[in-house]
């Protein structure tokens, strides 16, 4: 399945995920009052517990998460070599890794499922009659159906543009693909429509 | 018909998400100058040139839903809530109000033809709006000056120029195609981007046989 989820079974997955949304959210909020490098420095280390605690395969995975701040983190070395300031410079790469790290833990420990859920959840008092909810749901479902479809599409076209033609420019299959994906979409609102539609009338 | 256009909709909004989604899979092509450019922002110009300014940031904000659950359909399959706290940060809540710019710039500039129209559009969703948010979170999450800021994210503007040609094209081309289908290029702004009217308003092409 197309996911972040973690492999390796952790206790966090068994925590509600609602629990888990509301921690990362006064974690990061507390993360932008922090002053002192002391408090940054355990707010670090509170995260990267949580994950060690849970063995180290989890913690490799996890720590494998955090290639893409990378670029970040040598801009802004860099900068603050040059401000002569490298102390900020560190102060900002803490508050994010931490933040990044918090964030990942939640996001690799909930199932897609779970998450839905609490959307769904949330969603209930602005809802009255679950329209809306159940709208959202389609559409996600839907989303993640074209997603493939729409890729294997493309490979389809490319090989067949590449048995036709000498040449391997492959941009010009995006004319076909935009057509035939708007014409499945086409079809696939009829056939909701066949089926009482989107939403209650 | 009320039903049926909303139906379309539904379903326009989730195939538009999954493009965005597909294109950041496209592999990213690095300029002479080392800046890779990704397909993912041509997605959000789309969304605006061919959904108009509703649906269209709805579309964007369902990726963005997606994207937030944990799912990897960012460029370079990355995903999930860190994202959120990473320093791109403000160009993703940037997509949903660019992509909302796009079409808001589509439905208004109707008298022009559907080329230039879309090309401005996408210049001025795609880029303007999307870089306001994107250059502003990119300041807050590194602490840095907005100019400097700025200087960062200059070197992906030839890309993105290129993205709002490449953008123009191929909405020329749906609307060429398949007219029904770019529920932006309506002659009066809909309140609720029903097809209804704009159905009305397009002489039945070819392709539209009974």
């Amino acid at each position: 399945m197309l996911a972040l989820t973690t492999p390796y079974q952790t206790i966090f997955h068994r925590w509600p995920a609602s629990l888990k949304v509301v921690m990362l959210l006064a974690f990061t909020t507390g993360l932008m009052l922090i002053q002192s490098q002391m408090l940054l420095l355990c707010a670090m280390g509170l995260p990267l517990c949580l994950i060690a605690s849970q063995g180290r395969r989890y913690l490799w995975f996890s720590l494998k998460l955090l290639r893409p701040l990378w670029p970040f983190v040598a801009i802004i070395l860099i900068w603050h070599f040059y401000t002569a300031d490298l102390q900020s410079g560190l102060f900002i790469i803490f508050k994010l890794a931490a933040a990044f790290t918090f964030a990942n833990l939640v996001t690799t420990t909930t199932s897609l499922a779970d998450f839905s859920a609490l959307i769904e959840k949330a969603m209930a008092p602005f809802d009255k009659n679950g329209a809306q909810g159940k709208k959202l749901g389609l559409m996600i479902a839907l989303t993640l159906r074209f997603i493939p479809v729409f890729i294997e599409r493309a490979s389809l076209l490319r090989l067949a543009h590449r048995a036709r033609s000498r040449k391997h420019g492959t941009w010009r299959i995006i004319f076909p693909l935009a057509l035939s994906a708007l014409d499945d979409a086409e079809h696939v609102s009829e056939a909701l429509n066949a089926r009482g539609g989107a939403a209650p009338r | 018909m009320i039903g049926k256009n909303m139906d379309k909709t539904v379903v326009l909004v989730a195939l538009f998400a999954a493009v965005i989604a597909a294109l950041g899979l496209i592999p990213k092509i690095t300029l002479i100058s080392g800046v890779p450019i990704t397909a993912q922002s041509l997605g959000i110009m789309l969304c605006g040139t061919i959904l108009g300014a509703r649906a269209g940031a709805q579309a964007a904000l369902l990726f963005l839903g997606l994207t937030a659950l944990g799912l990897p359909l960012l460029a370079g399959g990355r995903g999930g809530l860190a994202v959120f706290a990473s320093p791109s940060v403000g160009f993703l809540i940037g997509f949903p109000i660019a992509a909302f710019v796009t079409g808001w710039s589509m439905q208004r500039l109707g008298r022009l033809s559907i080329g230039p129209a879309s090309a401005l559009a996408a210049l001025l969703g795609g880029i303007i709006a999307l870089y306001i948010p994107g250059v502003i979170g990119l300041s807050v999450m590194i602490d840095k000056p907005l100019l400097a800021s700025l200087a960062l994210v200059a070197p992906f503007l030839p890309g993105d120029v290129i993205k709002v040609i490449l953008c123009a094209v191929i909405t020329r081309a749906i609307y060429s195609a398949r007219p029904q289908m770019v529920l932006a290029k309506s002659p009066q702004p809909a309140p609720d981007l029903d097809a209804a009217t704009q159905a009305a308003d397009n002489p039945p092409q070819k392709d539209e046989a009974h």
